[in-house]
């Protein structure tokens, strides 16, 4: 029997498979069918503060519009008991999500203004929520903004709700910046009790016929896996907040990988609205066997034992690694 | 020039003039109208033209709402159009009725006044129906018998063209829309001449038309809703006028002279009675009868009940009349009094001039309730006490309310020159064809005749056939211009048998004792099918 | 005095001034004391909009702060020292009732009018609207003629009938007033014709639906299109001379246009215009085009509803006539029996027609037999027939009024039935799904030939949004506040079911060129047609300018597949069904979800909701399956 056990954030897991923040969290039975299907916690879907703003503002606007000009019409909709916008909605899945499962529910937040980080978490924590993920989606448009603004920006909301909140808080960023373990280390010191790595940028696409910006977002694949199996490796063992692995998992391969790397997580979206959540089982099963077959007795055991420190040949993660991937890149290259 | 005679029932004489002076008919079957929209979808399958020579367009629709609706439709694209219906089927008409008059659109629906379904069903005749009208702005005319219906459909269709004021032209269900009576036909020609061609031109060039686009029908807000509303007053002001002219016009051709209000019976009269329908004829003969006995009695006869014209109404009310009663088709719950009696009532509060009777009220025949002579003595008998009953019914036991007025079952009025017999027959079994036959034999070879039916509710059942004939036999035409004498005799004599064999007790009692003879067809008139659940003529789904 | 609107926008409140205008009656008027009164406001605002969301209340806050910094106050002289005069309402070229009593009730002073003013019979001119110009955007389309490729989009979604277009000859140029915009017509072999299209800037209500279709971009910059809204102040002194020229163009002649495209249409004179329809409306479209397209020729009975509000609410109604004082003639009857009104219509036309032929035929030795056996054989399909049509008709009332007589006077007073009567009857779902099902369903039925246009909101828009039969499953609605648990009646395959009734699904959103074709193969369609029409509606609860592409996603997601049933057809052998729009590529929730009345109860009760949106989109595939196979049925 291996002992699939881990911690993150110091909350106990019995195994490191975490539904990571998506489409099936948006509803109280998805978050039930999450927990069914072997998930160690769940992330919640983001709540976006300017979706909560607009969304307040666009349901006011379009509840009111039109109404009492005409006198037939005095209004178009009718009042629902229970239609609420703004975050009161989120914080009640939250609230319901926490009585009826029995697993770490860990709230996501995007916030957009200072103010919203800070009220929002606060909010999300007296709901229930065991942690909090900030996902700080940010794209620095703005040509005067400096890379040390951006950084800054970062700590600063880390810092402003560190302070502010009891449970852990996890921070959720991309893989953009000079120095990403440099970026890694300062959050660290400004008290994130996890990093998530990483988040997917919204990468808008063109349509040419009617030439306007579409959205487009696809489910992650494998391929991905490898930028944050490159950073956990780094990372593993030089912070003191937990990690997890979040993007491009798909089949026990990558949980496996992104153990050995040293995430304390392994986080999964694409997977489950492929599969089903049930494929959350699935991936546990694997991993069990995996670790089995190779005589571990522990996640515990497994965890890090290839990550940058641990490697034979360090440089596989650095500079070196990648002079040998241009070289088998030519060679591996296809004959037609 | 010879006028042509023809015996047929209420319905088949409005039908005939209502086809001959339109061009589209919207129907809808309805109890007891049925007949005058099937006669006008027969006479247009069979390409019978208008007296303008076009065949009228017939189209059936699925509710008198939607009739009401085409016939709104085909007036405001300037044909003159027409509908048939009764009771619940004007009802439904209500909605447009409204628009129709709001416009000014001339059109006449002609109506067989039936009771509306309250505590029951009924399908037989009073005045709920058309009573319930009252506020839409439609001229209301009212006929009282077979030949009235034939005339004032006629009268309705000048008067509205004139006026532009619509008209419900109504008579009494089954008492006069299934009474087969012997007729003077209006021909074609004194349809063009009542009708000038000129209004019914007028008629087309107010019609909507892209060539001259114009929106009706608009939403008006509280600044001028009410102003507009008021500005077709003078309209519905001049419809009496339009309708005693239209009248005057019948009879400088006819000879057949009416007005809005007729008075009928002692000059000085000073117990009146004032009711509008079929009962008329039951009121003239008993006033007849009544005044042979040297009682100073009369009745007012309503024809045209909206506009109500008071100054019509208190000029044709003899001066002489210390009391009144009127006589309403009608009930009202909770209101002060039946419509006709409030109309009255207010007229003579507002009269100059003149010391106001004392004005009693009453409802009688309900739902085909028979009215007969003795119930109009008794009208007459509780008038000539010092402290009548101000309001009351009459025709029915009210032990109840304590309604009701006594009456003296034997009290007849009887012409000793009238054959009547009574026929029971047994559901199709040929009595009513058979005495409709008779009827026109009658009517066609001999003399003056009348039929009335009474019919079970059940599909198929007893049923009893009044046939009456008068007598002497009249060779020539009768002389209607000379007086209400002859009237009398052709209607009075008629409606004897109406009333007077209106019920099996009484006919059975009289046909021994007078000139009367009594068939029976079938076995037993206790026989009584009780096969059929639904009424024979009640409303098709 | 305060710039209210100024300051809602600063606040975030957009239009709405309501927090600011009570918190300066509060703060001027004395009623309360000031501050006792400001924390009442703030209260209040804390009730009434708790339930909207934290947001809208601090924004609220935020205003009542903004007003009491920017109230100022404005001295008032003893006496009147201003020398500028009212102009007044309408001009001196108004028709005299349009100057004499609809500018009095468009002033506000309509109670002031006495009895006599008013027509006896609710008669009304048409084609008041043009006289009040509402002014009521304060952005306003601007086209650019570089960027145009004249398809006619922007004129035909446009709600108000603001956007026009006109071809003529480029020595018409030299009258143009300097700020006139002109192009080269998009069309080879007619090098010296130009085009222009001509905004109504003081009719538009700003909706924006005319940028939102607009399909050309400028190559350089693929933000601009070539409509774009601009503010209005800037160009309205400019477009107002502009469109004093464009007035004077001719309206091109119908019988050289096109009637069979979008780019064809925008040339014909809209006689459906400047409506009191809310901004960016869903429904006028529909009745702009068929005016365009039949509006000469045209009687509308129009059912209660939206549609006889905004056509015919006093004071200014919207249904006009062209330059030769044709135009669609319109009434309402009720809301129930509008069918059976229309049936009317029709039944009037066709005697009043029988009649017109059999007196032409009685007195052709009188009028010329060349001439009554031209009109009587005349085919009026094409609009250069009907022009040839009416030609012979006014000669043949020309030659009737030099006779006398009843039967010459009898024949003149339904002559001109002779030209094809076009009887439409226009309503709204609540209609025609509901409470005047019966009577549609029976016109139909009559084989007679009508013309329905459903304007179908899926709502009773006009009383406020309450549910109707067409309003679809998992949608919320007044009287359906738990969502719509049952399905929207398919009213196209009812009629369908009748086999010689024309029937047409359109969403003009999705595909004008669709709804022109269904238009006009209904008109001429010799017995009943009936034409569904998508209608977007802020009861949807929508932003108004997205109205086309919830249309396009409706009917992408096979929620509204635009179909065509043309029992004419099967002359030819063919499938008289044609589905118009190709299988779902969308899903139903994606157009759903974009539009309040289903977000409601997404939120509200996500279980539920999400129980019926999975029976609403099995619903949508079980009946694209039907439908598919109806289509693919041999003739």
């Amino acid at each position: 029997m291996v002992d699939l056990s881990t911690r993150y954030m110091g909350l106990p897991l019995e195994h490191p498979l975490v539904a990571s923040a998506g489409p099936l969290t948006k509803e109280l039975d998805g978050i039930k069918r999450l927990e069914d299907g072997g998930a160690a916690a769940i992330v919640m879907f983001s709540l976006f503060e300017e979706q909560i703003r607009h969304e307040a503002a666009a349901a006011e606007h379009l509840s009111e519009v039109g109404s009492e000009s005409f006198a037939e019409s005095l209004s178009y909709f009718p009042s629902i008991g229970g239609f609420q916008v703004g975050p009161e909605r989120y914080l009640e899945l939250v609230r319901r999500a926490r009585e009826s499962v029995g697993v770490p529910i860990i709230a996501s937040l995007n916030g957009s203004s200072d103010d919203g980080w800070v009220e929002y978490a606060r909010l999300l924590c007296q709901a229930g929520a065991a942690a909090i993920e900030l996902n700080v989606y940010f794209v620095p448009a703005d040509p005067s903004l400096t890379g040390a603004n951006v950084e800054q920006r970062y700590l600063d909301i880390l810092g402003a709700v560190r302070s502010e909140v009891p449970v852990p808080v996890a921070i959720k960023l991309g893989p953009f910046f000079s120095s990403f373990a440099n970026m890694a280390k300062r959050l660290d010191d400004a008290g994130a009790d996890g990093l998530v790595l990483f988040n997917r940028f919204y990468q808008p696409d063109f349509d040419l016929e009617r030439r306007e910006v579409v959205p487009a977002l696809e489910l992650s694949t494998p391929r991905e896996a490898r930028l944050p199996l490159l950073w956990l490796g780094v990372l593993h063992g030089q912070l003191r907040a937990s990690l997890a692995a979040s993007t491009g998992v798909e089949s026990p391969v990558e949980v496996v990988k992104y153990l050995l790397a040293g995430a304390d997580v392994v986080m999964t979206t694409s997977s489950l609205l492929r599969h089903g959540a049930g494929h959350l089982a699935e991936l546990r099963a694997g991993l069990e066997t995996w670790l089995s077959a190779h005589d571990y007795a522990s996640v515990a055991q497994a965890r890090g034992s290839m990550s940058h420190r641990k490697v034979s040949d360090p440089t596989a993660f650095e500079r070196g690694n990648y002079v040998r991937a241009l070289e088998s890149y030519d060679s591996r290259r296809p004959s037609r | 020039m010879a006028r042509a005679f023809a015996t047929i029932d209420g319905n088949e004489a409005a039908a005939s003039v209502a086809y001959r002076l339109n061009e589209v008919c919207a129907i809808y079957p309805i109890t007891p109208s049925s007949t005058m929209a099937e006669l006008a979808d027969q006479w247009s399958a069979e390409r019978k033209p208008n007296v303008w020579g076009s065949v009228p367009t017939v189209v059936e629709m699925q509710s008198e709402g939607g009739a009401a609706g085409v016939v709104h439709g085909a007036l405001q694209a300037g044909a003159l159009t027409t509908t048939f219906t009764a009771s619940q089927g004007l009802l439904l008409m209500i909605p447009n009725m409204y628009k129709i008059a709001g416009e000014l659109t001339p059109a006449v629906f002609h109506v067989a006044a039936r009771a509306i379904a309250t505590h029951a069903l009924s399908i037989f005749g009073d005045h709920s129906d058309v009573m319930s009208v009252r506020s839409t702005g439609f001229a209301l005319l009212c006929s009282s018998s077979v030949q009235e219906a034939h005339d004032f459909a006629a009268i309705a269709q000048a008067a509205t063209l004139r006026s532009r004021v619509p008209f419900v032209h109504f008579f009494d269900g089954f008492r006069t829309s299934h009474e087969v009576a012997k007729i003077e036909l209006l021909s074609d020609a004194d349809l063009r001449a009542l009708v000038d061609e000129s209004q019914v031109l007028a008629h087309r060039k107010r019609a909507l038309s892209p060539e001259h686009p114009v929106v009706r029908g608009t939403a008006q807000n509280p600044d001028v809703f009410f102003q507009s509303r008021e500005a077709s007053s003078p309209f519905h002001a001049a419809v009496p006028n339009l309708v005693a002219e239209c009248m005057d016009e019948l009879a400088n051709r006819t000879g057949r002279r009416y007005a809005p209000f007729d008075y009928f019976g002692d000059p000085n009269a000073e117990r009146v009675l004032i009711l509008m329908g079929s009962g008329v004829e039951t009121a003239r003969e008993t006033i007849d009868a009544l005044r042979a006995l040297g009682e100073r009695v009369g009745v007012v006869q309503v024809h045209l009940y909206r506009p109500f014209d008071a100054r019509r109404f208190l000029h044709a009310l003899p001066t002489s009349a210390r009391s009144v009663a009127v006589l309403d088709r009608t009930k009202e719950p909770g209101a002060p009094a039946e419509p006709l009696y409030m109309d009255v009532a207010l007229a003579l509060s507002e009269a100059q001039g003149r010391t106001a009777p004392q004005l009693i009220g009453g409802r009688y025949g309900l739902g085909s309730k028979e009215l007969t002579p003795a119930m109009i003595k008794a009208v007459f008998d509780e008038l000539g006490k010092v402290a009548p009953k101000r309001r009351f019914t009459v025709g029915i036991d009210d032990d109840v309310s304590g309604s009701s007025l006594s009456v003296d079952p034997g009290f007849v009025t009887e012409s000793e020159r009238t054959v009547r017999a009574v026929f029971f027959g047994l559901g199709s079994d040929g009595t009513v064809g058979a005495n409709k036959n008779s009827i026109k034999i009658i009517g066609s070879e001999a003399g003056y005749a009348q039929g009335y039916f009474v019919y079970d509710s059940k599909k198929s059942a007893l049923r009893r056939s009044h046939t009456c004939a008068s007598v002497p036999i009249r060779s020539a035409p009768p002389t209607w211009c000379s007086g209400r004498a002859s009237s009398r005799a052709t209607n009075g004599g008629c409606s004897s048998a109406r009333t007077c064999s209106s019920t099996l007790r009484r006919a059975r009692r009289c046909c021994s004792t007078r000139r009367t003879a009594r068939a029976r067809s079938g076995t037993s008139c206790r026989t009584t099918s009780n096969s059929a659940s639904s009424s024979e003529a009640s409303r098709s789904g | 005095m305060i710039d209210a609107g100024e300051v809602a926008r600063r606040a975030g409140l957009g239009g709405r001034t309501n927090t600011i205008m009570q918190t300066c009656f509060f703060a001027i008027s004395g009623v309360l004391p000031r501050e006792a009164a400001l924390a009442k406001i703030r209260g209040a605002i804390e009730k009434s909009y708790a339930v909207k969301g934290r947001e809208v209340v601090r924004k609220n806050f935020e205003a009542v702060d903004l007003t009491l910094s920017s109230l100022a106050r404005v001295p008032v002289p003893e006496a009147v020292t201003s020398r500028r005069y009212r102009l007044p309402l309408v001009g001196d070229h108004a028709p005299p009732f349009v100057r004499e009593v609809t500018a009095r009730m468009m002033a506000g002073r309509g109670d002031e009018l006495p009895v006599s003013a008013f027509p006896v019979d609710g008669t009304y001119p048409s084609g008041t609207a043009r006289w009040e110009k509402r002014g009521i955007s304060r952005v306003v389309p601007v086209w650019e003629p570089d960027v145009c490729i004249q398809c006619g989009n922007c004129s035909l979604v446009c709600p108000h009938a603001v956007i026009r277009a006109k071809f003529y000859p480029d020595k018409r140029l030299e009258g143009a007033p300097a700020p006139w915009k002109s192009a080269p017509i998009d069309a080879r072999g007619f090098p010296e014709i130009r085009y222009s299209l001509q905004v109504y800037v003081d009719d538009c209500t700003g909706c924006a639906l005319c940028v939102e279709v607009c399909p050309a971009r400028d190559k350089q910059d693929s933000s601009r299109r070539a409509i774009n809204m601009a503010a209005k102040d800037p160009v309205v002194a400019a477009e107002r001379e502009n469109i004093q020229f464009f007035e004077s163009l001719p309206w091109n002649d119908r019988s050289r246009v096109d009637f069979s495209t979008v780019r064809g249409a925008q040339f014909l004179e809209p006689l459906f215009e400047f409506s009191g329809a809310c901004a960016g409306c869903g429904e006028t479209p529909y009745l702009k085009l068929a005016s365009q397209l039949f509006g000469d020729r045209m009687v509308t009975a129009n059912a209660t509803g939206c549609s006889s509000i905004y056509g015919g609410n006093l004071p200014t109604t919207p249904w006009a006539k062209n330059a030769a004082g044709r135009g669609p003639a319109w009434s309402n009857s009720l809301f129930e029996d509008n069918a059976e009104f229309g049936l009317g219509l029709r039944l009037a036309a066709d005697a009043h027609l029988e009649q017109a032929r059999g007196l032409a035929l009685e007195l052709q030795d009188l009028i010329g037999r060349e001439l009554v056996a031209e009109i009587l054989g005349a085919k009026q399909r094409l609009e250069s027939e009907l022009r040839a049509q009416r030609a012979r008709v006014d000669e043949l009332k020309k030659r009737l009024t030099a006779r006398a007589g009843p039967r010459p006077l009898a024949l003149l007073s339904v002559a001109d039935h002779l030209v094809r009567r076009s009887v439409w009857i226009v309503g709204g779902d609540g209609w025609a799904y509901d409470i005047g099902a019966g009577g549609l369903d029976h016109v139909l039925a009559s084989g007679r030939d009508v013309n329905v246009l459903v304007l179908d909101t899926e709502v009773y828009s006009n009383t406020g949004g309450q549910a109707s039969k067409a309003t679809p499953l998992a949608a919320v609605a007044k009287f359906s506040a738990g969502g719509k648990s049952t399905g929207k009646k398919d009213l196209a395959l009812q009629a369908i079911s009748y086999g010689d009734v024309y029937v047409a699904r359109v969403a003009f959103g999705a595909n004008p060129q669709q709804t022109l074709l269904a238009l006009r193969e209904a008109e001429a369609y010799p017995g009943p047609s009936l034409v569904i029409a998508y209608s977007h509606c802020i009861a949807h609860g929508i932003n108004m300018q997205h109205g086309l592409s919830q249309q396009s996603l409706a009917v992408s997601s096979g929620y509204w597949p635009l179909l065509r049933y043309n029992p004419a057809a099967r002359a030819s052998g063919e499938n008289p069904f044609s589905l118009d729009s190709g299988a779902p590529r969308t899903r139903f929730r994606e157009y759903a979800y974009n539009e309040l009345r289903y977000r409601m109860l997404q939120q509200a009760s996500p279980t539920h909701a999400e129980e019926l949106m999975k029976r609403a989109e099995e619903a949508v595939t079980r009946r694209w399956a039907t439908y598919a196979e109806m289509a693919g049925r041999g003739g």
